[in-house]
């Protein structure tokens, strides 16, 4: 796609938002036990939005992830509720990378074509998404496939799902499965979170049983396999806050520019001035960032390097979900009380940027990570 | 293999041939003299290899080389650790793209050429009571025949010892609103009525000068732009080029900050005798600032593809600005502040080097002159405010005019 091709799919994109998942819609759907507009969702499958990425053997489109980046920017933008991310971004991307081609061939077309909803559940209690820290765990079983146990926490979009990516860690390794969500010895508790525009659950396995068929990684390469595909939740977080923190920004610049105090616009002060100027840097710092986070986990492109890799997405999903909570938080300081109220829009962005700080792995741990790969490797203490 | 592969071969083959790799334990503790000297020498095989002026029309002896050919060059430049050039820093970036775009063909003619051939020029704009607000500047230039007599004072004037020329901003009608009473001059510095101090900086070099004027002629025929457009002359000064030599600054960042930052720190241990990389609190500091250094690449490298297609930096130029250089202060203060007591011995500094003396406390310390040189950040923020987002102007007290 080119530069102004990419331009039109935002511009469509922010406007089928806007008349499909306006701010109005946003707020009744927060009520909502499922906290999901499957209209809307049709309507995003049409316009073609969860496949762009994927291979066009799986009846995607085969173009860059970019492309997919700039959907899932608006739709932070937005703070729209829904699958797209969950199912069509990350847990496909799970099986576009997976080896086991037969379960590829068997789930993305209808990831595509939305009749199924797919997730994956991978994080353990602190909620954290590295091997070691993974939630479910597996041993072998009979049939040659796995036993799983466990529970993992904060399943995006888990209560509407129909399949579950499951990662799971074993004294032999990481490995990852398909599981029907309706399998037996699967269930699935609902979790609040302060974001209410998305929606997350805790998801047990209690001794759920996995034909060899249903296996997407094997120990030799699950653990490889995770690191992917928390690199493309991490990208997707780091563009949702991206969404958010572009329009943050906007609002408050608008607002400030309309308040008026002492006769003058607050804008006019530097105290406030100088504050949005340096979100104007986060934002524009960010940008760069995650365009090359997108370009870093691109299905379609050569594959980088593991640790070009991670430099990237790690790096994106620290300095620009840092930057959103940053920015919203600049935000409410400068709408002053109005922005202390439920009626006004801030808290939306704010607790949602908030959230993605957390999913898919904290500021911290991916700072470690970059680390992890351009310092010599003398820790003898460990974060995580 | 494409141009630009060719040109960085080649480039990277002339630095490895032509840098002296002991040049900083060279340079180290060298005095002034030896300073420009090597500076001199430096710019003539920059010269020599037609990396002096590389983006200057054919027409006055440039290479007219493209935005991302500069890119390559500064890259590798910096790649093989080349000195900085500082001495022609103003005539270069400054004063030729003012002549270029507002002077005369006959000015053109008498100053681009003296120009590259590496004639060194100072920047005569700052004053005591003029920095920030650059508008107020107060040195007075009166008409009298075919000359102009000056009368005033300028500060932070780099090289003005060696500069044969100034590029200097007097006012001259002192009635009208601050900002349209200012024209632009060329003055030659063995005038006489010149007088220059040096300053000696804070960590002890003797970088700028005060520059004193002394009812000092300047023929009318040096006055560049129309007489009290000179405003306007020194603002096309920002020129693009000036953008690009940032990328260079950028991967210098990465090379003499960044990595040289985690070669040092292998050897620096904590007060518990275990070795600084092995802190937990370290590595995380650490990973985040490798991250931002590659931010601060990939946002450069965006602005010079929007020079290319949209031809200008606009405001977005001050946002680097502010990034780049709070980034290196960062940089500068987290390794000078884990580096500890032995970070505070002095050493001798080294010219030519810009920030990256490799002694961290020290260049902290000089960062500061990025965030306050060059529009100190806090108007870089009023523009981003202003120009970017379009907030309102602060007002001014009653009785100051724009």
């Amino acid at each position: 796609m080119s530069a102004a091709e990419r331009t039109e799919l935002q511009q469509t994109a922010r406007r089928v938002l806007a008349e499909r998942a306006p701010m109005g819609r946003v707020r009744e759907l927060l009520d909502d036990s499922l906290g999901h507009d499957p209209m809307l969702f049709a309507n995003l499958v049409e316009l073609g939005w969860t496949g762009m990425h994927l291979p066009e053997s799986a009846g995607g489109s085969g173009v860059a992830f970019a492309d997919t980046a700039v959907v899932i920017s608006e739709l932070g933008r937005a703070v729209t509720a829904g699958p797209l991310v969950s199912s069509a971004v990350i847990a496909a991307g799970a099986l576009a990378l997976s080896s086991n081609t037969e379960q590829t061939a068997l789930l993305l077309p209808v990831i595509v074509d939305g009749s199924t909803i797919a997730t994956v559940a991978l994080a353990g209690q602190g909620g954290h998404c590295s091997a070691a820290a993974l939630g479910p765990t597996w041993r072998s079983s009979a049939g040659g496939g796995v036993v799983i146990d466990g529970e993992a926490t904060f399943v995006l979009d888990a209560a509407i799902a129909d399949v579950l990516v499951v990662f799971a860690r074993g004294e032999a390794g990481v490995v990852a499965a398909v599981v029907d969500r309706a399998h037996p010895g699967v269930s699935v508790i609902p979790t609040t979170t302060l974001d209410q525009t998305r929606r997350a659950a805790s998801v047990h396995f209690d001794a759920v049983e996995v034909s060899a068929s249903s296996m997407l990684a094997e120990p030799h390469d699950g653990e490889a396999l995770l690191a992917s595909v928390v690199d493309i939740g991490a990208t997707a977080m780091a563009l949702d806050s991206f969404g958010i923190a572009e329009i943050v920004v906007e609002r408050t610049a608008d607002y400030v520019k309309q308040r008026f105090q002492f006769g003058r616009s607050i804008g006019s002060f530097q105290a406030i001035k100088h504050r949005l100027a340096d979100d104007v840097l986060l934002v524009e710092t960010s940008r760069v960032a995650v365009d090359n986070a997108a370009a870093a986990v691109d299905l379609a492109a050569d594959p980088l390097s593991t640790r070009d890799r991670v430099i990237a997405v790690a790096t994106a999903k620290a300095y620009v979900c840092d930057a959103a909570v940053t920015i919203c938080g600049d935000s409410l300081q400068s709408h002053g009380g109005i922005g202390f109220t439920w009626e006004h829009d801030t808290h939306l962005y704010f607790k949602r940027a908030m959230l993605n700080q957390a999913l898919f792995g904290t500021s911290r741990w991916h700072r470690h990570r970059v680390a992890d790969e351009v310092l010599p490797l003398v820790r003898t203490s460990s974060t995580v | 293999m494409s141009e630009f592969e060719r040109l960085r071969g080649e480039v990277r083959e002339w630095c490895t041939a032509t840098i002296p790799t002991d040049w900083r334990e060279q340079q180290r503790g060298a005095d002034h003299h030896q300073y420009i000297e090597f500076q001199r020498w430096w710019r003539d095989q920059l010269s020599a290899a037609g990396y002096f002026i590389p983006h200057w029309p054919r027409k006055w002896g440039g290479d007219e080389m493209s935005l991302p050919e500069q890119v390559v060059l500064y890259e590798e430049l910096s790649r093989g650790d080349a000195p900085r050039l500082g001495i022609t820093q103003v005539s270069v970036f400054n004063a030729a793209p003012a002549i270029m775009h507002a002077g005369t063909d006959e000015q053109k003619q008498r100053y681009l050429p003296a120009i590259a051939g590496g004639q060194i020029w100072c920047q005569g704009f700052s004053e005591p009571n003029a920095g920030s607000d650059l508008g107020g500047l107060q040195t007075r230039a009166v008409r009298d025949g075919d000359h102009y007599v000056v009368n005033g004072q300028k500060i932070w004037t780099s090289m003005a010892r060696e500069a044969e020329q100034c590029i200097l901003l007097a006012r001259t009608d002192p009635e009208a609103p601050k900002t349209k009473g200012i024209s632009f001059f060329v003055m030659d510095m063995r005038s006489p009525g010149v007088e220059v101090r040096p300053i000696k900086n804070l960590v002890g070099d003797s970088e700028f000068c005060e520059t004193f004027m002394d009812d000092v002629l300047i023929p009318s025929e040096n006055l560049i732009g129309p007489e009290n457009g000179g405003w306007n002359v020194s603002q096309a000064t920002l020129g693009s080029e000036r953008a690009v030599a940032l990328i260079g600054l950028a991967e210098l960042l990465r090379r003499n900050g960044r990595d040289f930052l985690i070669d040092a720190a292998t050897e620096w241990t904590m007060p518990d005798g275990t070795p600084a990389l092995a802190d937990s609190g370290v590595r995380e500091a650490i990973g985040g600032l490798y991250g931002e250094v590659e931010i601060l690449r990939l946002v450069l490298t965006r602005m010079v593809t929007n020079l290319l297609h949209h031809g200008g930096a606009g405001p977005e130029a001050s946002v680097v600005k502010i990034y780049y250089t709070e980034l290196l202060q960062r940089l500068m203060k987290f390794a000078s502040e884990l580096h500890g007591p032995p970070g505070q011995i002095l050493r001798a500094g080294v010219p030519s080097s810009g920030w990256e003396t490799h002694d961290f406390a020290r260049d902290f310390i000089h960062s500061y002159s990025w965030t306050i040189g060059g529009g100190t950040n806090e108007i870089m923020r009023n523009i981003v405010g202003e120009q970017v987002l379009g907030l309102d102007r602060e007002p001014r007290p009653a009785g100051v005019r724009p």
